[in-house]
């Protein structure tokens, strides 16, 4: 049997005195969607960005098994650069910026999620949406076989929120593993399976 | 280090600042306000002052050439401080996701300073121009590298400003500050004879890069080793600002 793309073993976080998590332990599994829940505060973020390694925890460890996709709850983008130009940044960063199989990759993105007429747009020139939907493109952009999402789809309209749910089950079908924090209740029988962070501990829902 | 990621780095980089046209437009207006107000305010009389690295202990100056030259400095240490802060402060976050998708935190500093680098000459060349512009005869190549390298020192300074502080309020506080009290007044000559205090003078950022001016400007004197300290100081303030950005731009996998 194949290892799980990602294993989150023992992890433990505190701020100051305030412990967040503790001794959280998951897998996430080839082809399902792994929905994170739980309350303000209760630790989804601090939990995604020790995944990522954008944060250091207190204890415990994370393997990660494959090329790791991120999308932030904030876009964290360049306000004077060209929606263009994100992609070709990224692909640079990606390591993808050498061949041109990227550029239809792009192309297939801002179909997908509907804003390829502002592909030469500035950052600061499109809605927050279309800013979202970007940043979201950004973490999909070199096929990643592990998804971290963090409410990716806040500032997303009706149609794109379906749009993205129905790409999701595509990537879970190909044998992706998603990890989405979400508050949405509607979400939650989208999800393969919700973990609730409680109290800094994890409950299998 | 990988050449074609530096490459593209440096491009977004430019392509950033040069759509930024208000902050470019006051870049290029500040040099020519300052030197419009001193020259519109100075006298043509000759002073007697004090320059610190001179073997002459007094020199006799023409008071509006000093003025000018010596507000020349702060305007291009002003410009390159900001522009240097801006650079390294603004999207950190996006940079980090730069670093987490594969780039590596040193080819995004290496690209901002070889910006900055581009920021330090074109601001000194401009700023010389305009000095020779208005002050007649020009001064000589000494002066260029005494702008140049109040440029430098206050563009690392800036670096570390943008660096240490994560909003743009107290990093435009830190260098206008700063650069007031130093560049823009205590490094005139005039206050440096009659100071009670003249190690703080020294121990400023813009001292060494205005004695290399006023030395290459007003006496024969040499000023290799008033350079070699200018590049120095400025060059603390770099290690500095790089050490702690990369410590901020770190992964922990």
């Amino acid at each position: 049997m194949n290892a799980p793309p990602l294993v989150v073993r023992e992890v433990s976080k505190a701020y100051g005195r305030r412990p967040v998590l503790q001794a959280v332990s998951f897998e996430a599994r080839a082809g399902e969607i792994l929905g994170i829940v739980g309350e303000n505060g209760a630790g989804k973020s601090t939990l995604l960005r020790i995944i990522v390694g954008l944060l250091r925890s207190d204890a415990g460890d994370v393997r990660a098994n494959g090329r790791l996709g991120y999308c932030d709850q904030e876009p964290q983008l360049f306000p004077d650069l060209s929606i263009a130009e994100h992609f070709a940044y990224f692909a640079r960063a990606y390591g993808l910026a050498d061949g041109g199989g990227w550029l239809e990759r792009r192309d297939e993105l801002l179909e997908r999620f509907n804003f390829n007429q502002y592909t030469d747009s500035r950052v600061t020139a499109v809605s927050g949406g279309t800013r979202q939907k970007l940043h979201l493109s950004l973490a999909l952009l070199h096929h990643p076989d592990i998804l971290i999402l963090d409410e990716p789809y806040l500032a997303f309209d009706w149609d794109t929120y379906l749009r993205f749910w129905a790409y999701a089950e595509a990537l879970r079908n190909e044998g992706a593993a998603i990890v989405i924090v979400s508050h949405l209740a509607h979400d939650r029988d989208r999800f393969t399976r919700i973990l609730e962070l409680q109290d800094g501990g994890i409950r299998c829902g | 280090m990988r050449l074609s990621y530096l490459n593209t780095c440096v491009a977004m980089t430019v392509r950033e600042l040069a759509r930024k046209y208000v902050v470019l437009t006051l870049a290029l207006l500040l040099p020519v306000v300052f030197f419009a107000v001193t020259f519109a305010t100075t006298g043509d009389r000759v002073v007697p002052v004090t320059i610190a690295w001179a073997t002459e202990p007094v020199t006799e100056v023409d008071e509006r050439r000093m003025t000018l030259l010596f507000i020349g400095i702060a305007a291009a240490g002003i410009i390159s401080a900001f522009f240097a802060s801006s650079l390294i402060q603004r999207q950190v976050a996006a940079n980090r996701r730069l670093v987490l998708c594969g780039y590596r935190a040193i080819e995004i500093i290496t690209a901002r300073l070889a910006v900055l680098l581009g920021i330090i000459v074109a601001t000194t060349l401009y700023t010389w121009l305009l000095l020779s512009l208005v002050a007649s005869p020009s001064f000589p190549a000494g002066a260029f590298l005494g702008i140049g390298l109040g440029a430098f020192v206050y563009g690392c300074y800036g670096l570390l400003v943008g660096t240490v502080f994560r909003r743009e309020l107290e990093s435009v506080f830190a260098i206008l500050v700063l650069i007031n009290i130093d560049a823009g007044w205590l490094q005139n000559p005039i206050y440096y004879e009659s100071s009670r205090s003249k190690w703080l003078i020294e121990a400023l950022p813009a001292h060494f890069p205005a004695q290399v001016a006023y030395l290459a400007a007003f006496t024969p004197d040499s000023y290799a080793r008033c350079g070699t300290y200018a590049l120095a100081y400025g060059s603390t303030f770099l290690v500095v600002a790089l050490a702690w950005y990369s410590f901020r731009m770190r992964l922990t996998r």
